[in-house]
């Protein structure tokens, strides 16, 4: 595990190091150390190993998120917890006198306001997980699966679609309209990797997904099916209406000017769009016409003379 | 067995042959581009950052497949064989190169491609076959890429079907055949190469229509064409390059096809012990029956497609004792019975 997302936190986590540290100075200076056969290893090892785990899930927490007011009461939760299971596992390795009221007071004490701070952090980290979620609008359904998403555009790709259609063609009755679905081809992007290289072509990738989803409806889903092929979902869309919004799609990027990274020159696009509507409950087969529709749009030149 | 003339030399898996800076560097570069980190890239390979800019670095087949193993590995999006497929011609190799972008039709492009192909593609063999309906292009492995092939073909492949598309200023009906089954992101591959591509077809091969060859291709500078020419061939004359062992035991056996050869007949031919011509192969994480297999595979599809020879005389002239012992073997090699590989060769892909 690399530690190089700790950066934005490191001011808590010297906080929490210090403290730990001055703890375990007191301790010694103030305790007396207990000889091997009094320790209780079992106790060592349960309370040990609850301090540790409790570290790593801070870490994680803490490398997954930028800094800001909900890192900062879910690190001081947290903290604290850490603090009191700490304390209490040092006095399995030192003896305190009756007098020392400060070592169970460390016991104690910060476990409850820890707790308490833990679930205000996590409820307000509940509250941004929604705002975040309305940015994610149009890349996910009502699934998430981090592992399908695309690296380049952040859309997610052709094996979610096929379980999102899955999905949806799962729900219908016949009071639905069943789903459409969109593929849109890129023309000549090809071209583009060669003249401007790879790293241009996926900028623009990325820049036409990212125009793809301004121009879909909130219950819509966009993907990338594959290379210059994204896919838009239609839920519920009969085909006039998902013709309309293919027009509409394929308008506003040939509105677009995008400018390249090094020269920022103008490249035109235009894309081609295939369109099917569900038919059956195949999600494979709803794929394959809509690619087949995009093929005849593209002007039969995928499929040729074929054999 | 006549023969026992000992051949001229060979590379085997840990001689230093590819030039580290074309294609090699294009990856490298492709796949930084993608953010996979350059210690993990070169893991194993024995390949440093500088060894890539500098221009006289050779990389050996076994080093090129660990780097293989790695991009594949760390390539989440499991595309970068296209992509890297995609930018390998024509490429900055050379003459070779301004041959290849100032071809005049898809037959001189191929020609290129064959001819000077230890320049364009040291990885693997091109191989080109033409009948009156179609014109095949086969790849068989030069040097021993072991677990690297599936990688490497479908690079090599949509590097060609890419480079003669942009050429020929549009989508040529290539179809494509690939010998390891249907991965898990198929549909990459076809929004690459369109629907007409078959997986787990027991041969790397593309396959285009003859009449195509000779379309010609838009304005090509003569003068230019006829110097690059000059320059590539005195480059193949300077270079002297040698096959891989493992390709230099193909064309043995299929040189002597009328009487398949043994192992012992083809070691005398490379100056070797069976045994050390074995150890060799499996350096190159190959072996001598692969090799005899695919040969036999190669040249009894030959037969039946290009030559239209029946089952039987197929059968014969491989020595199999009989028709049945034959589709057995056929079926071991493809998957399917020779009839069965017949329909789907047909290729009723174009739907």
């Amino acid at each position: 595990m690399s530690l190089t997302g700790l950066k934005p936190h490191r001011a808590q986590l010297l906080l929490l190091a210090v403290v730990t540290n001055t703890s375990l100075v007191a301790s010694l200076i103030l305790g007396e150390v207990k000889t091997w056969g009094e320790i209780d290893w079992l106790d060592v090892f349960g309370e040990g190993g609850t301090a540790a785990m409790l570290l790593t899930w801070l870490i994680f927490i803490l490398r997954s998120r930028p800094a800001g007011r909900v890192s900062t009461i879910l690190t001081a939760g947290f903290g604290l917890v850490f603090l009191a299971l700490w304390q209490d596992n040092l006095d399995e390795f030192i003896r305190f006198a009756n007098s020392q009221w400060w070592d169970t007071w460390l016991e104690s004490v910060p476990l409850p306001i820890g707790m308490a701070l833990v679930t205000w952090g996590m409820y307000h980290w509940h509250e941004e997980q929604l705002v975040i979620q309305d940015q994610l609008r149009g890349r996910e359904l009502s699934v998430r699966e981090h592992k399908q998403v695309d690296s380049v555009t952040k859309l997610s790709r052709s094996d979610y679609l096929k379980s999102q259609i899955e999905a949806e063609l799962e729900n219908l009755d016949d009071r639905i309209v069943p789903p459409s679905l969109l593929m849109v081809d890129v023309d000549g992007f090809d071209l583009v990797n060669r003249e401007y290289g790879t790293r241009e072509g996926d900028r623009l990738l990325k820049v036409i997904g990212d125009l793809l989803l301004m121009n879909v409806r909130r219950h819509d889903l966009v993907c990338r099916f594959a290379g210059d092929r994204f896919a838009v979902l239609l839920p519920g869309t009969g085909e006039a209406a998902a013709r309309l919004m293919a027009g509409e799609i394929s308008d506003a990027i040939s509105h677009l000017a995008y400018k390249s990274a090094v020269q920022g020159n103008t490249i035109r696009v235009s894309v081609s769009v295939g369109l099917a509507q569900a038919k059956s409950l195949d999600a494979t087969e709803l794929m394959e016409r809509a690619n087949r529709s995009l093929a005849q749009a593209k002007g039969c030149s995928h499929h040729g003379n074929a054999a | 067995m006549k023969s026992q003339e000992v051949l001229p030399g060979f590379y085997t898996a840990e001689d230093r042959v590819l030039a580290s800076h074309h294609q090699v560097a294009l990856l490298i570069e492709l796949a930084r581009s993608r953010h996979i980190p350059e210690d993990r890239l070169l893991r194993n390979t024995g390949l440093f950052p500088s060894d890539i800019r500098s221009a006289n670095h050779k990389l050996s087949v076994s080093a090129f497949r660990r780097l293989i193993t790695n991009v594949a590995d760390m390539d989440r999006s499991s595309t970068l064989n296209l992509l890297w497929g995609s930018q390998l011609f024509p490429g900055h190799y050379g003459s070779p190169s301004t041959l290849l972008v100032n071809a005049g039709n898809l037959m001189e492009f191929l020609d290129t491609l064959v001819r000077f192909r230890f320049f364009l593609c040291p990885f693997m063999a091109p191989n080109l076959v033409k009948d009156d309906q179609w014109t095949y292009l086969y790849w068989i492995d030069a040097g021993g890429l072991g677990r690297a092939k599936p990688f490497v073909v479908t690079a090599l492949m949509s590097g060609v079907s890419s480079a003669s598309n942009w050429l020929a200023g549009r989508t040529l009906p290539w179809q494509i055949f690939l010998k390891h089954p249907q991965p898990k992101n198929s549909s990459e591959y076809s929004v690459a190469f369109g629907d007409r591509l078959r997986f787990s077809a027991g041969i790397n091969l593309m396959r285009i229509e003859s009449q195509l060859l000779f379309e010609p291709w838009g304005s090509v500078s003569e003068l230019v064409r006829a110097s690059a020419l000059s320059e590539s061939v005195e480059l193949l004359d300077s270079a002297k390059p040698v096959y891989g062992l493992p390709e230099l035991v193909y064309r043995v056996l299929l040189s002597n096809s009328s009487k398949f050869t043994s192992l012992q007949t083809v070691s005398d031919c490379l100056g070797m012990s069976p045994a050390t011509l074995k150890r060799r192969l499996k350096e190159c994480e190959t072996s001598y029956q692969t090799i005899y297999d695919n040969a036999r595979l190669h040249l009894s599809l030959y037969r039946f497609y290009v030559e239209g020879w029946s089952q039987d005389a197929v059968a014969k002239s491989l020595d199999c004792c009989n028709g049945a012992n034959f589709r057995r073997m056929f079926k071991r090699w493809t998957g399917l019975t020779p009839s069965e590989y017949r329909s789907c060769f047909r290729l009723d892909l174009a739907r």
